[in-house]
Formats: C-alpha cells, structure tokens, sequence
C-alpha cells in the first residue's frame, strides 16, 4: 500500500493524479499481484522458500528505492515540454501507463510472490495446514496494508518527502529479505550477488529525481509535499512584475492561485477578476459578506478587497492547510481578523452546511486533481444548499474550465445550478482565458437583456469590456429535459475527460458571431 | 496579439476599442458598408476582446465573401494560432503569403514590408505549432508503444508461469 500511495504521488508532478491516473497505477499493481501471486506459487515449490523470499524482497527492495528516480526519469521521456491541459488528454492515460508499467509493475510483480512465499515456508516451519498458513499471513498482511494506508497518506508523505517514503519503504523490506536469509540458515551462499543489490540499493541515495521543468526566467520559490497533494510555488519573471502561481500536481499550464504585488485587478485573462463582475450591479453592503469555497492562496480575497466599496468581509474555506500556509509565506494571505476567517482542513460542502448567515456572494473555485469539478460541489443538491445560504438578492459565483458555451462540464453544471435556483443562470466567458464564470441569483434579477450583459450601473474597478459583446455571454434556463448532476450520478470525471478530449476539435467551432 | 499592418480603414471602431467600448465598436461594425469590412471589424473586435474562435469564426466568414482578402486572412491566420490550431494555422499562413506576394505591385513600400514582417512572423509561429503538435503525437504514439509492450511482456510470463509444471508442497499437510 505504501508503494501504491506513494506511486500516484510520484506521477502527480507529471501527469497529475486524476481518475484515469489512479485507475491506470491500481490497475497495474492489481496486475503485478496477480502475476506475482501466480509465479510465486510457482516458487513455492522449490526447495527452500524462506530462501527464495530473501532474494525476493532484496529485489524488490532494491527496485523500489530506485522508483523516484526511474518514474522521474520516465516521464520527462514521454512527456513534452510546456503542453497545454487540453493537450495532455492523450498523454496522462498513456503516459501513466506507461510509467507505472515499467516502473512499478516489477517491484509489485516481486512482492505479489511474497505472500504464496511465506505461506508455504511457514506451513513447512509449523507444520500448519495451508489455510491456516494462509490465513495467518493474509491476517498479518492486510493488517501491515492497513498501517501502510495511514501511515503513507497521514504521516510519511507529509513528513518525509516522496523519495525518502520510497528509501523507508525498500528499507524495511531489505531488513526483512535478511531476516528470511536468516531464517532460511544461507549464511555467505549467494553472498556476492546480495552484495551488489545492496551496493545498487544504496546507490538510489546518491540520485535525485527530476522534476518537471519550469518555463523560461520563471523560478521555484518552494515546493511542499501535504496530505492532499504535491505544491509548489512558482515566480514568472517574464514579465515587467513578477507573477506568483499556486500549481498543484502536474500543473501543465493551470494553476490554482496567482499572486502579483499590487492588490487589484490581475492582467487579462485571469478568472479571479471575474468574480467581482456582481459589484458592476449590487449597491455596497455593510458589509459585502463573502464565502469563498476554494480558498487557495488567497487570490480571490485580494482582487475583491481591492473592490474598497464593497467592503468585503470573508469567510474562505481551503480543504488543504499546506496551501493556505504557502498563501501567506508567498501570496500576502492576510492572517485571520475582523476581515478574514479561514477554515482549514474542512470539506467546502461540509463548511456550506455549519456555515452560518446570509452572504452576499458566495465564490466557488473548487477543483480536484487540477482540472476536475469535485462530484459533490456541482450537483443539484449542493447547489440547492449554496443558495440556501445566500442573502436575498445574493449572488454565487462559480469559475468553471470549459472550452465553449455547450462544454460538456460547462453546460451540466450550469444546468444542474439552474435546476437548483429554479430561475436562469449566466455563463459569462472570461475574455482570453478557458474559463467561464456561472452567475446564479438568490431571489434576484440577473443584470440580462437581450441577448447580453446590462450595463454596469455601479462603479467598479472591474470593466465589462468585451463580456457585454453578443455570444460572449449565455442566460441558460431550468429545463425539465436537461442532464443535470445530482448527488445520485455526478459522472463529472467522465465529462472532464470529454471536455478535454473534445477541445481541439470544438476550438473552431463556429459561434454566433454576428 | 498579432500585429495587424493595415492602417486603411476602421479608424473609429479601433478608437472605441481602445476606450474599452466594446458595444459601441459592435453596433458600429454592423453599419459598415459591405459584408466584408463588417466581418473584418468583427474579427477584429472579437480578437481584441479575448475570443479568439470567435474571430475566427468572423474572419471565415469574411473569407467567404472576399476569398484571399489580406486583411481577413490575416486575423484568421492570428485567431488560429491563438487557438493553437497548426493545421489551420499553417495553411492560413501560406495562402496569406500568396496573396501577399500577388498584391505586392499594389503595396506601397510600408505596406509590403509590414505584411512581410507579419507573414514571416506567422509563417515561423505556424511552424513552431506544427512542431509541438508532432511531439505531442510522437509522445502519445512512444507510451503507448512502452504500454503495449510492456503488456506482451507480461503475457509472455504469464505462459511461460501457466506451461511451467505446478509445484507440489514439500509438506502436503491436506
């Protein structure tokens, strides 16, 4: 379990660790066991057992030290530099694959030989039946994967890196195949072919793994392994002031916060100014009431307390601790006061459900595994909830990745919102990006007419520019008839993979232009 | 952005552009004279504003009315390789530098050489498109070959374990 943790973490910097990702390194290891069941059963039949065990776990650990470096060492082969997200659908399952086919499917495939290893050399040492061998050591090996699930996800990622969770790992198994040796009385038999796995053992210590490459005059300001997921912050440079970016796993060319010194509005094409597009409407509350379900480093609170009218009072709610700490070493995340409160370590449909009183906005940016939707946060249900927790008159705002107005994500989780709000909803495209913003209104007007945006009718920091343009903008209605998510079927994953893969053929999709 | 060498017309439209009057510069595109400079005005406010497909999709329709027009090819060939499209974007580029060519006795010195900057520029992005759109192809084709190699390996073990004889315990205890 600990390699098979760790594995969709040593993926995660390239290829990310969405469904496909998880479904290729499970299905891989499951394989590997399979075959490793099989062949050592096959072994089992030799003349000492405990003896073939220790050469069994010396290789495996051997390989598995070598993990990070290999797995590394593989997916800068196989994987370009600088694609773009929608350009990498092709390449995370088959590159995945790939990887986890060639490096973790021998050190599992050796494992999967242990347990049909044990069993038979215990029932020889106790002359016990093979169910009952076989019983006690799947007891015992079931328990050790229970340890290993906590023990990889809760404490040894976190605390000790990917690469040294993978030394700690082949670690204990080189102790145990010289235990077997023991057990097994070889004494300096096959001394010099242990010597060298061991002498290859060791050396995984003197390599790192590679990570992937940053683009040009861009710097890595730190890079934290959390429970959740692999961080790292990266400085631009590229241009006049420097910009901070928030990326998460693989990143390809997405992010989850930016960072620019000045408070305010972010360059063109950054989702985050979109969210103040409710200000161009809504007269200035005492306070402006925000719940931000997606924290992250804190992007949103900046670009809207720069909306000084407003006044803005927030509650942001970040699943992951590690970001909201890296927020506020590198993103001027302000500690918690009268203006903020974060809530860390909490599930944003759970901070819905305690969250008290009516917001004026609520701000959802919740992803998952960098390019997905999380099930929960789109359905009907959730959205039912989030409008229970508007003020009258108040306005949720979602960003949602999308390529086009009829996106398969774009388009059921506006329908599921509208669904919800039993009234229209608008899909607003941000300008220069891939991003759409969903509006949703409590008991509210949406600022639409014919066929576009009303004009502001309150100062804002943030113009409407070309959003108020035709095709730009789309009201969607509640419609009987309309695929929506729902607690009970949310296929979200299997609808991103369907965004993605469709991408490059929709680009040129011919929209009303006139 | 692209940079759009044409100086002649749409003086107004890019006035309001450039206030951010994105609605004003739309209701003025739609009262120009001729199908084409209307669509021509709508690629280019559509570019501006950040909606590249829908420059394109503008631009093509120009091309329809006014097919080799340099002006819609040019944002047609801008709209596509924002869009990363290299199929597109190449064959856009060539027939840009066609017509470039054909129109050079037309051109003023200026002109020919603000469109033969542009055309090379677009011509050397297209290529670099092209170029990463092989890697990526060439990527996809490689793991998959790993992949799939990798899965007659292992079912060669898989034989060569199943036609391996079965092992009897040492210690038959049942």
């Amino acid at each position: 379990m600990v390699v098979e943790l760790a594995a969709v973490r040593m993926l995660a910097p390239w290829f990310g660790t969405s469904l496909v990702v998880w479904t290729n390194v499970i299905a891989v290891i499951l394989l590997a066991l399979a075959l490793g069941y099989l062949l050592g059963g096959r072994l089992a039949a030799k003349t000492h057992p405990a003896a073939m065990l220790s050469w069994v776990l010396l290789g495996a650990g051997c390989a598995i030290a070598w993990l990070p470096f290999l797995g590394a060492t593989l997916s800068r082969a196989l994987l370009p530099e600088r694609i773009a997200l929608d350009e990498a659908a092709g390449l995370v399952g088959w590159g995945s694959l790939a990887v986890s086919l060639s490096t973790f499917l021998p050190p599992a495939l050796l494992l999967g030989t242990v347990c049909p290893l044990v069993v038979e050399a215990l029932a020889r040492a106790r002359h016990l039946s093979a169910g009952s061998a076989g019983g006690s050591v799947l007891f015992v090996s079931t328990l050790g994967s229970l340890g290993g699930v906590f023990g990889t996800s809760h404490f040894l990622l976190p605390t000790l890196g990917l690469k040294l969770t993978f030394w700690l790992a082949s670690a204990l198994l080189i102790a145990s195949a010289a235990l077997a040796r023991f057990v097994a009385r070889q004494g300096a038999r096959g001394g010099l072919g242990a010597a060298l796995i061991l002498v290859a053992w060791a050396g995984s210590l003197a390599v790192s793994p590679e990570r992937p490459s940053l683009p040009p005059e861009a710097v890595e300001l730190e890079r934290r392994e959390s429970n959740y997921q692999a961080l790292r912050v990266v400085e631009d440079r590229s241009q006049g002031a420097p910009l901070r970016y928030l990326q998460v796993n693989e990143g390809f060319d997405s992010f989850q916060s930016v960072w620019q010194g000045e408070l305010g509005l972010l360059p063109a094409g950054f989702y985050y100014n979109d969210f103040l597009l409710p200000a161009s409407w809504s007269e200035a509350g005492s306070p402006w009431n925000v719940l931000v379900l997606g924290l992250g480093a804190g992007t949103v609170v900046r670009v809207l307390s720069a909306e000084s009218r407003l006044e803005p009072r927030f509650v942001g709610v970040e699943l992951d601790p590690a970001v909201v700490d890296l927020g506020r070493s590198y993103f001027d995340l302000e500690e918690d006061g009268p203006r903020l409160t974060t809530w860390t370590g909490l599930d944003a449909r759970v901070a819905l459900r305690v969250a008290e009183g009516g917001f004026d906005q609520i701000v959802l940016d919740c992803y998952a595994n960098q390019v997905e939707i999380p099930p929960h946060l789109c359905t009907v249900e959730f959205f039912r909830e989030a409008k229970a927790r508007l003020a009258e008159g108040g306005w949720l705002t979602a960003n949602l990745g999308g390529f086009d107005f009829d996106d398969p994500v774009v388009s059921s989780v506006a329908a599921s919102c509208a669904r919800a709000f039993e009234s229209g909803v608008l899909l607003v495209r941000v300008p220069q990006s891939r991003n759409y913003l969903l509006i949703a209104r409590r008991d509210g007007a949406l600022p639409w007419s014919s066929g576009g945006l009303l004009p502001a009718t309150q100062e804002s920091i943030l113009e409407l520019g070309p959003r108020r343009l035709p095709g730009l903008t789309e009201r969607i209605e509640p419609r009987d008839d309309a695929f929506v998510l729902t607690d009970d079927r949310c296929p979200i994953e299997r609808l991103q993979t369907q965004s993605i893969v469709q991408a490059r053929a929709r680009r040129l999709v011919a929209r009303g232009s006139g | 952005m692209a940079s759009y060498p044409s100086q002649a017309e749409l003086t107004e439209v890019r006035a309001l552009l450039d206030a951010s009057d994105y609605c004003e510069a739309w209701r003025l595109a739609g009262t120009l004279k001729g199908a084409r400079e209307k669509d021509l005005a709508r690629s280019e406010i559509l570019y501006r504003g950040g909606d590249p497909a829908g420059a394109f999709s503008a631009a093509r329709a120009g091309l329809e009315t006014a097919p080799g027009d340099l002006d819609l090819l040019f944002w047609a060939t801008g709209s596509s390789i924002w869009l990363r499209d290299a199929e597109r974007a190449q064959a856009y580029s060539r027939e840009l530098r066609a017509r470039v060519e054909d129109a050079r006795p037309r051109l003023s010195p200026g002109e020919s050489e603000a469109w033969t900057r542009t055309v090379e520029d677009f011509s050397n992005r297209s290529q670099e498109l092209a170029q990463h759109d092989r890697a990526l192809d060439l990527a996809v084709t490689r793991a998959r070959t790993v992949s799939l190699g990798f899965g007659a390996g292992l079912f060669l073990i898989l034989v060569w374990v199943a036609r391996s004889s079965h092992g009897r315990s040492s210690n038959p205890v049942s």
